[in-house]
């Protein structure tokens, strides 16, 4: 059941996410042009290149903002919709549990987030890639970067650690993202009831004004949690095995994912139980 | 010749249901409602005394306040559903959805779908599967949604207003569908005013009243012999301002 | 089109009554196969069981005979259908008697009617 609620998660959810990937790829493309134009001048605060790579940088910001929104937004429009408008009657008369639609609205919309920012990322590192300027840049970068490692350990090995593990914190709190959002629409739903798209609508805005809190928060916990390291052994930093260190930082990390992983398992509880019993489909 | 039921077990029983919005304002109130197979009947009552409640309290929309419903025997769950068709009152497609995609859709989640069945009827009716429902108007939306309910081989059809909104060919056909359907194994709730067009193909009612109390409820047949009257008459008397 | 029922009288009653006329009169011929329950149910637009019940009733009449595998069949007892048919028809007449009567039809003036009308076509009656 599980994969036949998947299946149509993805292709609801999807109907309305590509819209906005779009958007962001196609962006991007003037970067091309800003990266080329800054570049390429010697005094870039007065000549007319300028002029016209503000404009175009705008462009640029503005598309991957919008983009970056509605391809957000597609997952929680879809969450909304299935559990609270229309379609609500269909959905709560399948012989599904209502737990089981909701992991499923859990799993695709971790998939559709993390690859909205893969877009995103996708979208810049090309358009910064593709540019003459963006090649030298790009150089520059993995020079320094390189030099500064090379010495320590391997790339490779560096490359794959940081990855892993920075990867289980983000998934960690892209689920602390979801799973917020998740629950304040579920919550709106079941207590605003003809008011709840309203409610909700002021509740995203709220959250996305005040920086995302929700993302911020971990984010800010986990950087304190390497720095705190770091600081820590700022002194025997010399000392200690780079090895050692990277398991140090890593082992930060877990234990912060570890904390958000019993919070979002708190958020989800959360909101299946407001599913299970609170709601009254009218 | 009789058909032999092997199974009489009741196929839904509440027991002292209970459900309300507001407190102190109860919708169902100690509610008794048990319904055999091989039997179509009709809860008839008047507006807001808690028919379409009760139905959504069985087909599991709605969580009672307390009290317990009984599927073929079993506390009522998800598996459940896959017994009940239930019809609501009002269509409810997202209307950018073509007709032949809520097919496949009750087809994937529903093993008893009919999609064959399904299609025929459209075609039957008029209604062109590859449309959007957005294109549709009121009454063929309930009609398309007839159609996905009885295209179903469930044990539980339960039907709120079906007749409602929809023309009088319409409703023969509609009718016709459902005694058609007919099963010694399933049973059919049908609620509704137009008590008139519903009678002959009943065998048992109940007359609700606010509060889910039951004012009169037995074999549709015998009570008209009874009581000399339909029980559209029987209806007005009884529910008489 | 579902067949004109009057739903303030049992509507067992009335489908007997159409299903014997209906037989009687040869609209079913006799040794034909009869149409399954839910066929007809679904032709009335009434219930399938109260259908099943009418005809119990029939082939407790005689009327209609039930095998274990073929379905129904009307009977082949002309005998019977003649007397049934007649005993229909007699109490038609009866009934039209009765009413007659209560409108202060007298003896002479029915059978003058009925000598001077009965051969007409029937288009005329109106």
């Amino acid at each position: 059941m599980l994969r036949k609620c998947l299946k149509y998660d993805f292709k609801e959810t999807f109907k309305l996410w590509w819209v906005g990937a779009l958007t962001t790829l196609l962006s991007c493309i003037p970067m091309t042009l800003v990266m080329r134009i800054m570049t390429n001048n010697e005094d870039p605060s007065i000549s007319d290149g300028t002029l016209l790579a503000i404009p175009l940088f705008f462009l640029v910001w503005f598309g991957m903002m919008i983009g970056t929104v509605i391809s957000t937004l597609s997952v929680y429009i879809r969450y909304y919709r299935h559990f609270f408008g229309k379609e609500a009657y269909l959905t709560f008369t399948l012989p599904v549990k209502r737990s089981t639609l909701f992991t499923s609205k859990f799993m695709s919309a971790m998939f559709f987030t993390i690859f909205t920012y893969v877009i995103l990322f996708v979208g810049l590192f090309s358009a910064v890639f593709l540019s003459e300027g963006g090649m030298g840049v790009f150089e520059a970068f993995e020079n320094g970067f390189s030099s500064g490692l090379k010495s320590l350990i391997p790339a490779a090995m560096v490359g794959a650690v940081v990855t892993v593990v920075y990867g289980i914190f983000l998934t960690a709190v892209t689920a602390i993202n979801v799973l917020s959002y998740f629950l304040i629409i579920t919550f709106c739903g079941v207590y605003f009831k003809k008011y709840s798209l309203l409610a909700i609508i002021v509740a995203f805005y709220i959250l996305g004004n005040f920086g995302s809190f929700v993302v911020a928060l971990p984010l800010a916990g986990g950087f304190l949690a390497i720095f705190g390291v770091t600081g820590l052994v700022d002194a025997n930093l010399i000392s200690m095995g780079p090895i050692q260190l990277v398991l140090t930082v890593g082992a930060a990390l877990l234990l912060v994912t570890i904390a958000l992983t019993a919070i979002n398992m708190l958020l989800a509880f959360l909101s299946n139980e407001l599913l299970e019993r609170k709601l009254n489909v009218s | 010749m009789t058909e032999q039921i092997l199974n009489t077990e009741p196929i839904l029983v509440c027991k002292d249901l209970c459900k309300s919005y507001k407190k102190n304002k109860p919708v169902l109130k100690d509610f008794n409602f048990c319904v055999e197979p091989g039997k179509i009947t009709g809860l008839l009552g008047p507006n807001g005394c808690g028919k379409s409640t009760l139905l959504k309290l069985i087909s599991g929309i709605l969580v009672p306040d307390s009290g317990e419903i009984l599927l073929c025997g079993q506390k009522r769950s998800e598996k459940s559903n896959a017994l009940i068709s239930y019809l609501p009152d009002s269509p409810y497609f997202s209307d950018g959805q073509k007709v032949e995609n809520m097919l496949t859709y009750f087809a994937d989640f529903y093993p008893d779908f009919d999609k064959t069945l399904a299609l025929n009827m459209l075609g039957d009716l008029g209604i062109d599967p590859k449309a959007r429902f957005r294109t549709l108007s009121k009454g063929t939306k309930e009609k398309a949604q007839l159609v996905l309910v009885m295209s179903r081989k469930a044990r539980l059809y339960m039907l709120d207003e079906p007749l409602g909104g929809v023309d009088p060919a319409a409703r023969d056909y509609i009718l016709r569908t459902i005694i058609g359907n007919y099963s010694p194994d399933s049973a059919v709730i049908i609620t509704t005013h137009l008590i008139a067009d519903v009678e002959p193909a009943l065998d048992d009612f109940a007359f609700m009243n606010y509060g889910g109390e039951i004012l009169l409820s037995g074999n549709a047949d015998e009570t008209r012999e009874e009581q000399g009257k339909s029980l559209d008459t029987l209806f007005r008397e009884v529910f008489a301002c | 089109m579902a067949w004109k029922l009057n739903s303030d009288l049992p509507v067992s009653q009335q489908l007997y009554m159409k299903l014997q006329t209906d037989i009687l009169n040869g609209e079913y011929p006799p040794g034909s196969q009869f149409p399954p329950v839910r066929k007809l149910a679904m032709e009335a637009s009434v219930n399938p069981n109260t259908m099943q019940k009418v005809m119990g009733l029939l082939e407790e009449e005689g009327l209609l005979s039930c095998t274990s595998t073929a379905g129904r069949f009307v009977t082949e007892d002309r005998a019977l259908l003649g007397r049934k048919k007649r005993e229909m028809q007699e109490a038609f007449l009866l009934k039209a008697l009765g009413e007659a009567k209560a409108l202060g039809i007298e003896k002479e003036q029915l059978l003058d009617f009925v000598n001077n009308r009965f051969d007409e076509s029937e288009e005329e009656y109106d």
